[in-house]
């Protein structure tokens, strides 16, 4: 498979960050704090695109931060920190998500979609190439429509993407933090890549060339 | 160029495709989807679409944390902390007395069960005794019979007929 598959590492030895979770065990405070700094833009990053908002993140962020001090007497280094805070991250976020959703259930219908139903996908594109009249695509606009794109994702294919493109991560160590196969990784980037080909390449077709000229099929998710 | 091959297995060579993109190949999978793409123009098509695409991720902003978000997560931390610690502390309290509410009812218990055993044990004398009580109080009578044995045979001759014959 690929090179992220090694033999166990010493994991003490390679990540000075799991060096400080260790200090962090052992009752050093400020190590806790440098801990903080160091992932607290990196957490903010996944979270805020994964929930599609900064406060939430802020709080989930937090939350992360607080079982990962909690946890810190039972921690024991089997995976690189990162990894192991991303899994923190990804229970975290999974047990908002679900929240919410509940409460959504009651107030109003679910605009994201799930992994095997990618919701609106040709109204999202549409929706926002209408928003240009002049067809001139800015930076706002084109993040504007990846965060769009982002959104109709389900839940685990955006987390998979996300952490492959913000942390560089390979399919071992997402599978690692989403606690999933490396095929079941594999299929869930496929798909969220297909996904947002589909939404994203007939957007960027449409803003250099006349509408009537567009028809670009929209594949249906396998 | 957004349309595709008639005929191409789709998923899967889009699947193939983003693996190749992530480096996650093998090595002999890298040659065979080179190889495809030196030969398949609309399999080329596909690639970059999904790399273009992928790039334009780069768009999302990351997000930088306020200079007050490291402070005010350490601060959150210890108090919740703190209040982990106090209420392990009321857990453990609790515990406590419950330990000890069960081990005073247990002795409770065992005082209570060795008082009966102990009360009924210091009864046994006096049952006896008054079951003894008609022999008792015609011990004077029964002195006069030689034996036992004469007094049963007294007895099975009806002498005793009208008789109480616990004593016997």
């Amino acid at each position: 498979m690929s090179a992220s598959q090694s033999q166990p590492l010493d994991y003490e030895l390679h990540d000075p960050d799991v060096r400080l979770m260790l200090q962090v065990r052992d009752g050093n405070a400020a190590a806790f704090e440098e801990l903080v700094l160091r992932y607290q833009g990196r957490l903010l990053t996944v979270l805020t695109h994964l929930v599609g908002s900064r406060e939430l993140a802020e709080d989930l962020a937090q939350e992360v931060f607080l079982r990962v001090f909690r946890a810190r007497e039972r921690y024991e280094p089997g995976a690189k920190f990162s990894t192991w805070l991303f899994t923190i991250a990804n229970h975290v976020a999974s047990n908002a998500q679900r929240s919410r959703s509940r409460r959504k259930e009651v107030a109003m219908p679910d605009r994201v979609g799930t992994d095997s139903t990618p919701m609106q996908l040709d109204q999202i594109a549409k929706a926002a190439s209408s928003l240009m009249p002049a067809r001139q695509i800015d930076k706002a606009e084109t993040a504007e429509m990846v965060r769009l794109a982002i959104e109709s994702l389900g839940e685990r294919q955006r987390m998979a993407l996300l952490l492959s493109k913000f942390e560089g991560m390979g399919y071992q160590e997402i599978a690692e933090a989403m606690e999933l196969s490396v095929p079941a990784v594999k299929s869930l980037l496929s798909r969220a890549r297909i996904s947002l080909r589909e939404i994203l390449i007939p957007y960027m077709e449409r803003g250099s060339k006349p509408p009537e000229a567009q028809q670009v099929p929209v594949e249906e998710e396998a | 160029m957004s349309e595709y091959e008639p005929g191409v297995d789709t998923d899967n060579a889009d699947e193939t495709l983003v693996a190749y993109l992530d480096g996650e190949l093998s090595a002999d999978e890298q040659v065979r989807v080179e190889r495809r793409l030196a030969d398949d123009p609309a399999f080329r098509a596909r690639l970059a679409q999904l790399q273009r695409a992928w790039d334009l991720l780069d768009a999302l902003e990351r997000t930088e944390a306020d200079d007050d978000f490291a402070r005010s997560t350490v601060e959150m931390v210890a108090v919740k902390a703190a209040d982990d610690v106090q209420a392990a502390r009321k857990r453990s309290q609790m515990r406590q007395a419950w330990l000890y509410a069960l081990g005073g009812s247990a002795v409770t218990a065992s005082l209570f069960a060795g008082y009966l055993l102990v009360s009924r044990w210091l009864d046994q004398p006096n049952r006896e005794l008054v079951r003894d009580l008609p022999v008792i109080e015609r011990i004077d009578e029964y002195r006069t019979a030689e034996s036992v044995d004469f007094l049963r045979e007294l007895h099975k001759e009806g002498l005793f007929a009208r008789e109480v014959d616990d004593g016997l």
